[in-house]
């Protein structure tokens, strides 16, 4: 109190008492900040509970995981900023592009109808976090985050792994003493069949686990698989499903069987003779 | 938004998808009707591309027995598998596969497949040497000392290769030292049927999955495990299907995020559970009265501490009073499970209208009280009367693609004989010898050692009791999947007259410590047979050829016993003179032991066949060898109808299903072992595990699996997409434990017990979370061999050891830095 009274400026006073404080403030801060803070350990991502607004990943995550899955419900933020679609804009992808297009589908498949590998990283937990973008699919920044093309699973990491394993970044790698496979996978046509130049291309490929087209062929696809007429939306009504590929089998016949039907005489692969051994 | 409520929210869009979806392929809408003569090629696959033809096998890997469409088509490299498609037409798996499954095409093209024939030298190399050779140098071995030679299989042996394996230790050398892996994977389950039921094998079927309104998880995680059968379970939740599902476990699993209820236990304490269960329903009044009255018997060990298979009765007063201390206090205290989850699971089986399916696998039986497990959820579903219904099930599921087909049924195990018989009955004795066409008296009454003993005598010097000289491996990877391996697996050290022979398909933590390797076809590269966990029968043909001198392990067994004859072994002959394993064709002789006349006639078919006349005694009826080459298998009984046709059965002991149930009986246990038609409901105290954290050793630890990788990483670390995936084990941490010692997430750790350890980098907040205080190592990578670690500790009745618990501690281990990669100590084994 003394103090005060002796002083004319009590202003300027508290503008170094500020300033004084300001500044342990950041001396403060900027050891605490070069000081590295051993942490024993990192804690598991917590289920989070956050409403709206997903949580921010800290820095530890962030170094560790990678590239991360978005959170749940940052995908439905970013696809309320999504522009709206313009379904009447044609498309004309040309040769080039539907090469590129195969060869970028074949870059995660071991053969034709392997479920893709997913080229980012999965959380190891809370797995339906993969619907919030591959239920409808999405563009982003042109970039095209495909539609599944069946609908009918739950547990998605059943079929589909991550290219890239999804141990933390910082965890100590085995070398890879094994020998990989030299497995040589199977590519069925690149293109449909067409009755004459012009004729709607009858499918080439089975719509089994393949039956929502616009997975591929629609705005979420990739260029050179995408259609020249996105505003139609009956698929089927021009271009033609092939029975024999679509044919899962007739139904067991209700009526006794023929008399060309002794056990025996079913059909079988073409591979070698009865015994199975391989044709010479 | 919650996970509930994300969980609602994505079935809801995917239903809307669904629904919106722009083409209904006919395909895709309902898979075919079960049907017993579906064509062996999937039409719609055939006609992809008319280069590749198609054609039906079950998958390679796990006991879930989903069949896959095989495309093999000309390459520059010869005729190869080139894609894998799921099997429309499989009731198992209705054209779905795992990721496993879809890349199981995959295996055959490992580039290291051993072609050739190798012996060790005395400088410890391994140098290829002729077939004729190495057959001569394996029967050298027999005829050496034939009562010291044994075999070690698995349930990966084909149906036919188990049979022959089987004949020719039991029938032609006269002794029985045989047993298979099977033993560490689901021995429990055997003992824990038989001693309920009089017969092994499940009464319920995967048709339960859907009829099933409550699913109850024991120790199990089929999202990773089984996935087929959990999607069959969780994808009707999109159909608008209510299934709740309670996950009893040690770790939070990725089927616990599809669980309604997660009980997290205290390891062992699933026999305080389930005594728990009968303890409530009895106090409750909740028995199923006439369910318990009609078809019911009480049972319990005469000795606790010596249990056997057989026990003593006991009654239901006695019983009531041996459950009461299982009051939901106590069974909280003991599990460390809330109380309010507790009772939940409890109200549960008092719930008549529900529909049960209990689902268990390892959890349940690498057990140290493993049969005592299996008798004890037997008897909550018989106490509570969900048994019988569809969708009202215990039942079982096995890891291996034939452990019920080949190790179960055809019983390639120290005790048994084929069909559900045993060496210790004369009866069964006398019937197998006149079936096989050897003198009376060849079968030995004395059951042979079990795995753990055959491999504790192989790895004893032979002057100190150590009897098998020599083990022959087939299909397996003993190396890495024995327990405590150190003491099991150290059969150099016995002294230069112990010699290892390892039949595989690629170098393993087996065949590098083997003496002769022989090289062998696999999967579609051969004939084969399996049986999955439903019972179901399955045939497929071979497809293309095995790589090199590659051939298949049936014909193996085939040569070594043709050079036998050849060498006088008088075990070779049958009483009429003919060779062991006569097989005609056309009238005459097939001489299946050369390797160019092996496929002169389809010896799966002739070996099954003569399987087939033991399947009738224990009413696993099994169809002619035909019937399966038309069907996606068939379950057992396979019963001929008046028509002349094979009609399988799904439910067993139940009348509305099973033609061996009488008339008017609705339920009917026809192979009791009380001779009265009624099951064995058994009490088993809740008994502390041989070895619990202490001071020294604070954590428990357990092993297990991954999705990615099947068994010992084998056929799976050599599929890119797999090995990617998952490229190396770890352990599993909890965050405060990881806390408390200072680990960091993906530091490297040693795993310490009593009996080794192995350096393995941590995990934190991964694949599962362990519940504090365990930690968990996945056992498929072979650079790091869990089995270092765990103990050997087995069931007194199955045999089977404990891979679930033991006393672990975790210690640091500096790494530098600028090496990312690093090499593991290799502990002391």
């Amino acid at each position: 109190m003394q103090t005060h009274e002796k002083q004319p400026n009590p202003g300027g006073r508290w503008l170094h008492v500020l300033a004084v404080g300001a500044l342990s403030v950041a001396l403060v801060g900027f050891l605490a900040g070069t000081t590295h803070v051993e942490r024993p350990a990192a804690s598991a991502p917590t289920a989070q509970d956050a409403v709206g607004v997903p949580p921010a990943p800290s820095y530890r995550e962030l170094r560790e995981r990678g590239r991360d899955p978005l959170p749940p419900g940052a995908s439905e933020l970013l696809l309320q900023q999504m522009p709206p679609r313009d379904v009447s804009a044609t498309v004309d992808p040309g040769f080039a592009e539907r090469e590129q297009a195969v060869a970028a589908r074949r870059q995660l498949r071991a053969f034709d109808g392997a479920p893709p590998r997913v080229p980012h990283v999965v959380g190891q937990e809370g797995l339906a976090a993969c619907g919030a973008c591959h239920m409808e699919g999405l563009l982003i920044g042109g970039k095209p985050i495909p539609q599944a093309s069946h609908a009918n699973y739950t547990n998605c990491t059943q079929c589909h792994v991550p290219t890239d394993a999804p141990l933390p970044k910082s965890m100590a790698r085995l070398d890879q003493s094994v020998g990989s496979s030299s497995f040589v996978g199977w590519w069925g046509p690149s293109f449909g069949r067409r009755a004459w130049p012009g004729a709607p291309p009858a499918t080439p490929h089975s719509t089994w686990m393949r039956n929502q087209c616009t997975a591929c062929h629609g705005d979420s696809g990739a260029l050179g698989l995408k259609t020249s007429h996105p505003w139609r939306t009956s698929c089927v009504q021009c271009h033609a499903l092939q029975s024999d590929l679509e044919n899962p089998g007739p139904p067991r016949s209700p009526l006794p069987p023929g008399p060309g039907a002794q056990a025996g005489e079913m059909p079988r692969a073409s591979v070698g003779n009865p015994q199975g051994a391989p044709a010479p | 938004m919650d996970r509930r409520n994300f969980l609602q929210k994505s079935a809801q869009m995917s239903a809307l998808a669904a629904a919106s979806a722009l083409v209904r392929s006919r395909a895709e809408a309902t898979p075919t009707a079960p049907a017993t003569t579906a064509p062996a090629v999937d039409p719609g696959i055939a006609a992809r591309n008319a280069e590749v033809t198609w054609n039906k096998a079950p998958c390679r890997f796990c006991g879930t027995g989903c069949h896959v469409q095989v495309g093999v088509a000309q390459t520059e490299k010869g005729k190869r598998v080139v894609a894998i498609a799921g099997d429309r037409m499989a009731e198992v798996n209705k054209g779905l596969l795992c990721v496993k499954g879809y890349h199981v095409g995959l295996a055959l093209y490992g580039q290291d497949r051993l072609t050739q024939p190798l012996l060790r030298q005395p400088d410890g190399s391994q140098t290829p040497i002729s077939w004729e050779k190495a057959i001569e140098i394996v029967a050298q071995r027999v005829m050496k000392d034939p009562k010291g030679f044994a075999m070690y299989g698995s349930g990966q042996w084909t149906i036919p290769e188990g049979y022959a394996a089987l004949k020719f230790i039991k029938g032609g050398l006269g002794h029985n030292h045989i047993d298979p892996n099977a033993r560490l994977c689901m021995a429990s389950a055997v003992t824990g049927f038989i001693s309920t039921y009089g017969v092994d094998e499940p009464a319920g079927c995967y048709d339960d999955l859907e009829a099933a309104d409550t699913i109850i998880l024991w120790g199990n995680n089929p999202a990773e495990m089984h996935p087929v059968l959990f999607s069959r379970i969780v994808d009707r939740r999109l159909r608008g299907e209510k299934v709740t599902i309670f996950d009893i476990t040690t770790r939070h699993t990725r089927s616990s995020d599809h669980a309604d209820h997660v009980l997290m236990f205290k390891p062992q304490s699933d026999l305080a559970i389930a005594n728990g269960i009968a303890n409530y329903l009895i106090q409750n009044g909740k028995l199923d009265q006439a369910f318990v009255d009609k078809r019911v018997a009480f049972r319990k060990d005469a000795d606790v501490a010596k249990p056997n298979l057989d026990g003593v009765p006991m009654n239901f007063e006695e019983y009531k009073k041996a459950v009461s201390f299982y009051t939901l206090d106590k069974v909280a205290e003991i599990s460390g499970i809330e109380k309010d989850k507790l009772q939940k699971l409890f109200e549960v089986f008092g719930q008549k209208e529900r529909r049960i399916m209990s689902l268990w696998c390892m959890g349940m039986n690498q057990h140290t009280r493993g049969t005592a497990i299996n008798r004890l959820v037997h008897g909550v579903h018989l106490l509570s009367g969900h048994f019988g219904r569809p969708g009202d099930a215990p039942t079982s599921l096995t890891g291996q693609p034939s452990a019920c087909g080949t190790v179960r049924e055809v019983g390639t195990l120290a005790h048994a004989l084929p069909g559900g018989r045993v060496v210790a009955n004369d009866h069964h004795r006398e019937e197998t010898e006149e079936i096989w066409g050897v003198p009376k008296g060849r079968i030995l009454a004395k059951p042979g050692y079990h795995t753990v003993a055959m491999w504790e005598k192989f790895s004893t010097p032979t002057d100190k009791g150590g009897d098998i000289h020599t083990i022959w491996v087939q299909v397996t990877n003993p190396g890495q999947t024995l327990p405590n391996r150190t003491k099991l697996f150290s059969h150099h050290k016995a002294g230069p007259d112990k010699f290892l022979i390892v039949s595989d398909v690629y170098p393993t933590a087996t065949t590098r410590d083997a003496d002769l390797v022989l090289p062998s076809a696999m999967w579609v590269e051969k004939n084969g047979m399996f049986g999955n966990s439903e019972r179901r029968t399955q045939q497929w043909f071979k497809m293309v050829d095995p790589p090199g001198e590659a051939r298949d392990d049936c014909w193996q067994t085939l040569a070594v016993a043709h050079k036998l004859l050849e060498l006088g072994h008088p075990g070779m002959k049958t009483v009429d003179g003919k060779f062991l394993f006569h097989m005609e064709k056309d009238g005459r002789e097939v001489p299946a032991w050369q390797w160019p006349h092996y496929y002169d006639r389809n010896v799966d078919e002739a070996l099954f066949e003569e399987y087939r006349k033991f399947s009738r005694y224990k009413h696993k009826d099994l169809a002619p060898y035909q019937e399966y080459v038309k069907a996606r298998g068939l379950r057992w009984p396979v019963v001929q109808q008046p028509d002349g046709s094979w009609r399988e059965t799904r439910f067993r002991f139940a009348e509305f299903d099973d033609p061996y149930v009488k008339k008017g009986e609705v339920i009917q246990f026809y192979h009791s072992v009380t001779k009265d038609d009624r099951a064995q409901v058994w009490f088993n105290p809740y008994e502390a595990p041989p070895e619990v954290p202490d001071a020294d050793y604070p954590l428990w630890l357990c092993t297990g699996r991954v999705i990615e990788h099947w068994h010992s990483g084998t056929m799976t670390m050599r599929i890119a997409p797999l090995r990617d995936a998952m490229p190396q084990a770890y352990v599993e941490v909890h965050p405060d434990d990881a806390k408390a010692l200072g680990i960091q997430n993906g530091e490297v750790v040693a795993v310490e017990s009593r009996r080794g350890s192995i350096e393995v980098p941590a995990w934190i907040g991964g694949r599962a979370k362990p519940q504090k205080g365990l930690v968990f190592v996945p056992f498929y990578d072979e650079r790091l061999l869990i089995n270092q670690v765990t103990l050997e500790a087995h069931c007194p009745i199955s045999k089977q050891p404990d891979y679930k618990k033991c006393a672990v501690r975790l210690r640091k281990v500096a790494v530098a830095p600028a090496q990312p990669a690093y090499a593991p100590a290799r502990g002391n084994g």
